[in-house]
Formats: C-alpha cells, sequence, structure tokens
C-alpha cells in the first residue's frame, strides 16, 4: 500500500524518457528540413528555426515532468497535466476497468514503465501514467485494485443497510466476501510458453501474412526515399524499365527466360516470409505467462517491448478459437479473448498463440466458470447460397478477363479464368457447409471457416443484442443473415433459413430477458 | 420485489404484423431531402447541354431522373418497412428495403437513451431517438423521425424499466 493523498510526480527518469521521445521527433523534423532545403543560401533562416525547436524539445521534458501529477481524493483518482494547457482528468476508482502496466524498448533501458488505466463504455476516458519506476508502478497498481473492491463492497454493504435486504443483495455480498477471502490465495500460473513452444507456433504462423507484412514494408520505405536516392545516384530503374520496354519492341517476351529469376524470386520470399515469422513471433510472445489471479486473468508477454495485460474475468464476453493448416497438424489452435470495451479505443484483447486441446477446455472452463456441454440445437447454413455470392463477386473480374482472353484468343488465360472459378466454387461451397451456429444450454458457438477455422463461443448472457437481416434478393430463397452483438463486437453468419433463424434470435432473447447476472 | 419464475416458452414471440409505422410527415422529409441531394446534380447535366451535344445533354438528363426515381422509389418503400415494437422488456426496430434489418434490443442491455432534433428534423416536427447499448457502435439503435410526443414517451418508458446492475 502507498499513500496518495497528496499530488505525487513520477519518476525523475520521465524526464529522460520525454527527452528522447522529443529527439526522435526532432530528428524526424531536421531530415524533413534538410529534404525541403533546395539551397545553402536559405539554409540560415532553418538553422535559426531549428535550433528553436530544439530548445523547446529540451525544455519541455523539465517543465512536463513539473506539472504532471497525480493523487487519490475521495475515491477518485486525479492527475493534474500541462504547463500552458492545464488538464485535470479524474476517474471515480470503482470505474476503473483493467489496469495495464507496459514497458517498451526506451522504457526498459530505464527500467521505468507506464501505467494504463482503463474504463468501460465512455471512450476517451483512457489514462496513461508513462513513467513510473517499475516497482511503484506494480504498487500503485495493486493500491488501486485493492481500493477499487473495498469501495465496491462498501457500496453493496450500505444498500444492505439501507434497503430491506433483497435475497439478491445478500447473495451478492456473500460472493463479494467470498472473492475476499480467495484473494489472497497464491496466483495460479495457467501456462507458459517455453523456446520449443515458440519455435513450434513461429514455424506454424501464417507465413503468406508475414511475407506480404515485410513486402509492405518495403515497398513502404522505397516510396518514401525514392525521391532522395534519385537526388544523388538517379533512378535505379531507369533502365531498367527501358529494357523492358525494348525486349517488349524487339521479340515477344517468353516466359521461359524468367524463369531462373522467378524461381530465385519465389524462393527468397519464402525464405524471408519464415523468418519474419520467426522475429515478430519471438518479439512479440517471448517469455509468455498466464497467471490466473483471483477474479483477474494477468498476461505477461514481449521481448523487448514487454506487455502486461490484467483482465478482470467477469469482463471477458467472447473466446476465439483460430486454426491454420499447419498449426491443425501440430494440434495447436490460438485463442483470442475479448473483454468489453468501446469500439474506437485500441483492441484491448490478450492472444493465447497455442493452446493445446486440454488447455482449450481449461481456458472455457476457467473463463466462463462452466463446462462446454454438448449442443442441442444446431442450425446450419445454405453452402449452395455462399457459392452462388462468391461466384457473383469473381464474376465481376472474372466475366472481362474471360471474354477479353477469348476474343485475343489467348486460350491460356481463359483456362486459369475457369480454373479460378472452379476453386471458388468449391472454396465457397466448403465454407458454407462447416459454418454453423450451435446453441447449448448457456452458451452459442459459431463455427466459421473452413481452411482457416475459427470457433467462437460466448455466453448466452453475455448477448447485448440479436440483428437479422438480409438483402432483398434472397428474400424470394427464405433466407436470412444472424448477427449477434455483445459488448465486445459482433459476430456475423450467413444464410439460415429464415423460421429457424428466427426461433433461434428469439430463444436467445428470451434468455438475456430472464437472466439476473451482470454482463460486464 | 417479486421474482416469479417465467418459461422462456411462455414469452409471448414477436408478432410481425405489431410494428408502430413513423407519421406521415416523415415520408414527405425523406423524399424532399432525397430531391434536394439530386438537385446540384442538374447542375452537371446543364453544363452537359453547353458543353458537348445536345444528344449527350439529354442522355445526362434521362439518367439523372433515372437515378432520382430510384431514389425516390427506395426511400418510398423503405418508409413503409421502417417501424418499431416497443414491448415490456424490449424494443425492436425494422429498416431497410434493399438491406432489411430487424434489430432487437432487451432494456436491461441498454446504456442510455437520447433524443436529437436536427435543424431539418425540427423543420418538419419530428426528432431521433437513439438508444446506445454497452461496447461497439453496431448494436446502438438509431430511430429517426419520430413524434417529438412519442419519443419523449418511449424514453420514459425504456429508462423507467432499465434495470440497473450495481
Amino acid at each position: 500500500m502507498i499513500d496518495l493523498s497528496l499530488p505525487t510526480r513520477q519518476s525523475k527518469k520521465s524526464i529522460l524518457f520525454y527527452l528522447f521521445k522529443n529527439l526522435k521527433g526532432l530528428a524526424l523534423v531536421a531530415l524533413y528540413a534538410a529534404f525541403g532545403m533546395s539551397s545553402w543560401a536559405t539554409a540560415g533562416w532553418s538553422t535559426v528555426f531549428i535550433a528553436g525547436i530544439a530548445a523547446v524539445a529540451l525544455i519541455a521534458p523539465i517543465l512536463r515532468y513539473y506539472f504532471f501529477t497525480f493523487h487519490i481524493n475521495a475515491d477518485e483518482l486525479i492527475i493534474n497535466e500541462g504547463f500552458l494547457f492545464k488538464q485535470r482528468k479524474s476517474v471515480p476508482i470503482d470505474r476503473i476497468q483493467s489496469i495495464n502496466i507496459n514497458q517498451n524498448v526506451l522504457q526498459r533501458l530505464l527500467s521505468i514503465s507506464s501505467l494504463e488505466i482503463e474504463t468501460a463504455g465512455s471512450s476517451g476516458k483512457e489514462i496513461e501514467i508513462p513513467a513510473l519506476e517499475f516497482a511503484f508502478a506494480k504498487a500503485l497498481k495493486d493500491t488501486l485494485k485493492s481500493k477499487s473492491t473495498a469501495v465496491n463492497e462498501a457500496s453493496l454493504g450500505t444498500d444492505d443497510l439501507a434497503n430491506t435486504a433483497t435475497i439478491e443483495n445478500q447473495k451478492d455480498v456473500a460472493d463479494a466476501q467470498e472473492v475476499a477471502q480467495e484473494k489472497p490465495m497464491v496466483a495460479k500460473t495457467v501456462m507458459q510458453l517455453d523456446v520449443a513452444d515458440l519455435f513450434k507456433i513461429a514455424l506454424t504462423q501464417n507465413h503468406l501474412k508475414s511475407g506480404g507484412l515485410a513486402l509492405g514494408v518495403v515497398v513502404g520505405f522505397w516510396f518514401q526515399i525514392k525521391d532522395f536516392v534519385a537526388k544523388f545516384i538517379g533512378d535505379p530503374f531507369e533502365n531498367w524499365e527501358e529494357d523492358l520496354a525494348q525486349t517488349a519492341v524487339t521479340d515477344t517476351v517468353r516466359i521461359t527466360d524468367y524463369l531462373g529469376s522467378i524461381v530465385i524470386a519465389f524462393v527468397l520470399f519464402c525464405i524471408v516470409s519464415i523468418l519474419v515469422s520467426f522475429v515478430l513471433t519471438f518479439s512479440k510472445y517471448w517469455d509468455f505467462k498466464m497467471v490466473h489471479d483471483g477474479d483477474n486473468l494477468e498476461v505477461q508477454m514481449g521481448l523487448f517491448n514487454r506487455r502486461e495485460v490484467k483482465m478482470p474475468l467477469s469482463k471477458v464476453q467472447i473466446l476465439e478459437f483460430h486454426s491454420n493448416p499447419l498449426r491443425h497438424m501440430l494440434g495447436y489452435q490460438t485463442a483470442r479473448i475479448y473483454q468489453a470495451q468501446s469500439q474506437d479505443t485500441k483492441s484491448t484483447a490478450i492472444e493465447v498463440p497455442a493452446c493445446k486441446p486440454a488447455m482449450v477446455a481449461q481456458l472455457q472452463q476457467l473463463l466462463f466458470n462452466e463446462p462446454l456441454e454438448t449442443a442441442q440445437h444446431e442450425l446450419k447454413p445454405n453452402p449452395w447460397s455462399y457459392m452462388r455470392f462468391s461466384l457473383y463477386i469473381m464474376s465481376l473480374f472474372l466475366l472481362p478477363l474471360l471474354a477479353a482472353s477469348i476474343y485475343l484468343e489467348q486460350l491460356t488465360a481463359a483456362v486459369a479464368a475457369i480454373l479460378i472459378y472452379v476453386l471458388t466454387a468449391y472454396v465457397s461451397y466448403n465454407i458454407g457447409k462447416r459454418n454453423a451456429i450451435q446453441r447449448g444450454d448457456s452458451f452459442v458457438i459459431f463455427y466459421k471457416g473452413w481452411i482457416f477455422p475459427t470457433t467462437i463461443i460466448t455466453p448466452i448472457y453475455k448477448v447485448q443484442a440479436v440483428e437479422l437481416w438480409r438483402s432483398i434478393f434472397i428474400v424470394q430463397r427464405q433466407e436470412i443473415h444472424f448477427n449477434l452483438h455483445t459488448a465486445a463486437g459482433s459476430r456475423n453468419l450467413k444464410y439460415f433459413k429464415e423460421a429457424e433463424a428466427r426461433a433461434l434470435a428469439q430463444s436467445i432473447h428470451s434468455e438475456v430477458l430472464l437472466t439476473e447476472r451482470s454482463w460486464m | 420485489m417479486t421474482n416469479q419464475t417465467v418459461l422462456a416458452t411462455t414469452l409471448p414471440v414477436l408478432d410481425l404484423i405489431d410494428f408502430q409505422k413513423h407519421p406521415n410527415r416523415f415520408l414527405n422529409k425523406k423524399l424532399i431531402s432525397r430531391a434536394l441531394i439530386f438537385l446540384p446534380l442538374l447542375l452537371g447535366v446543364g453544363v452537359l447541354f453547353f458543353m458537348t451535344t445536345v444528344t449527350y445533354g439529354f442522355l445526362g438528363l434521362a439518367l439523372w431522373v433515372l437515378l432520382l426515381l430510384v431514389s425516390l422509389f427506395i426511400s418510398y418503400q423503405e418508409y413503409f418497412i421502417r417501424g418499431y415494437i416497443l414491448r415490456e422488456h424490449d424494443i425492436t426496430y425494422r429498416h431497410g428495403w434493399i438491406f432489411q434489418h430487424q434489430l432487437t434490443v432487451p432494456f436491461n442491455r441498454i446504456q442510455h437513451t437520447e433524443i436529437n432534433h436536427g435543424p431539418v428534423d425540427r423543420f418538419f416536427n419530428l426528432c431521433e431517438l437513439e438508444i446506445y447499448t454497452a461496447g461497439g457502435a453496431s448494436s446502438d439503435l438509431i430511430i429517426s423521425g419520430l413524434d417529438p410526443d412519442d419519443a419523449a414517451r418511449i424514453k420514459e418508458f425504456i429508462s423507467s424499466n432499465v434495470v440497473t446492475h450495481d
């Protein structure tokens, strides 16, 4: 417990932290100034300009440190900041949803960390204290946590005294006391990933995605520095384009001429993709640890940028399992845990990169306190509708292509177009065939996807609203789409029989009306 | 406080005929504002007449009229679909003609409600009732084009029925 009744400043190291951040920005400004400078004649003014900005950048961190204070007053956490534009933020402690400790590379070097305080619902109310001593941040987190439970219990207690105690209330208090008694219990490590696990995860990542990412970064970077490079050494692609034009003029391009370079490019792309997958996986999930602490779930991970997330179990809305063919071979699945949050803030979902089948059941039990029962009721969509829709979409591109290739007598292109058609039909039919909604006593489960299958589990009492929708074109077929809204987002599946979907919506809806449990 | 057991099967099934229509003024507003949106495009047709041949001008005019008619037709059709059902514990809203949506929100999942009067709405003596749920905007219910008195009554009814969980 730390005393926070008086305004407290952050760690003195925060000056250094702010300074580094400003210097980073400053380097960019200097770079742009250098680019924008056409001759040395105008250099004088830009030097003065940069010097001015530099002076501000050096003094600002000290002012920022001096004017950033936080304290607790009457069950509210109050933060004062700003020198010219003063800002005062206050958060009622019982409104605090989750407290996260984050550390990026710079913060790790300085051994400080930032504390992020989230309040659900109202957007833009998130609070961040960017530079605290690591130990102090931990202590502050615990203090806020224990204060928030104390406040909540106190309010329950007064309710109890004031009103004639209803059974409901008494039960709540009993629950709260039970939780309070459970609190001192040692935190239990639910899962931990070692190097071998990470290796497997990296190997089974979606390499296409990492490869695409790498390609995107390279291309983006190239476009940024293109002008700069061109200024000094000329356009390196200038001759290349001419060469291409020349070959196009002199003789028809034969694919065999380029076969060697195509194969080399492909192999290179594969190697880079896998390498990127490894780097991303190891930097993101290094020392991954999931701890079950009372009614909270704590997850820590990261090599350079350390991330520590605390999520109250009662706020969990959706549990998702993702897979891909490679991961399926090793028997692993990726789990994602979504909590209630406002839409415009960045996602606070937790990703568990690898779950073995036993782990899947354990996670389910842990999050929702109930085992997954066998489904009583299953809704299957019409797979032909999936196929029809994707064929319509593909036709937009392929029909013109087909027509053009037949007109130009390029039969290989025509065959390729037809092959793509058949493949699309096959894949979309299979997706439609696997998609389903199951409804058990207390859960709704969505099965989605075929090559990259997803399972979405949400307890029925957490559902916020059910939406049925369709376009006018499928009214005739008596089909309808099913959309489930929860506080953590919406999940959608398409092309169900109308009567069945309406019955399911009705039964979920009735269940929600009857439940008295708090859903977030 | 009573808390009798209610079986899910005894709850009434939504009767699809009971949808409450919006006032006729709303249809007028929709049609007029649609037509107003198309007015600036008429300028483009005028430009076609002066800059190119008359044939192109007439073609442009025909296209404009066609688009206007289609748009008005969609608005007209939408009006007869649009409607809400207010029940003891939930509200259902149906809207859209090409994309038909039907959303049911139970009162115990509603966070707060709001009534908005825009300048155009005020001219037609209409208003917009917004019903917010937690989390994303996808399950928020926005009922535009209600009579202000009705909207106030619905809002009052909802807030008296919202169960607070604290």
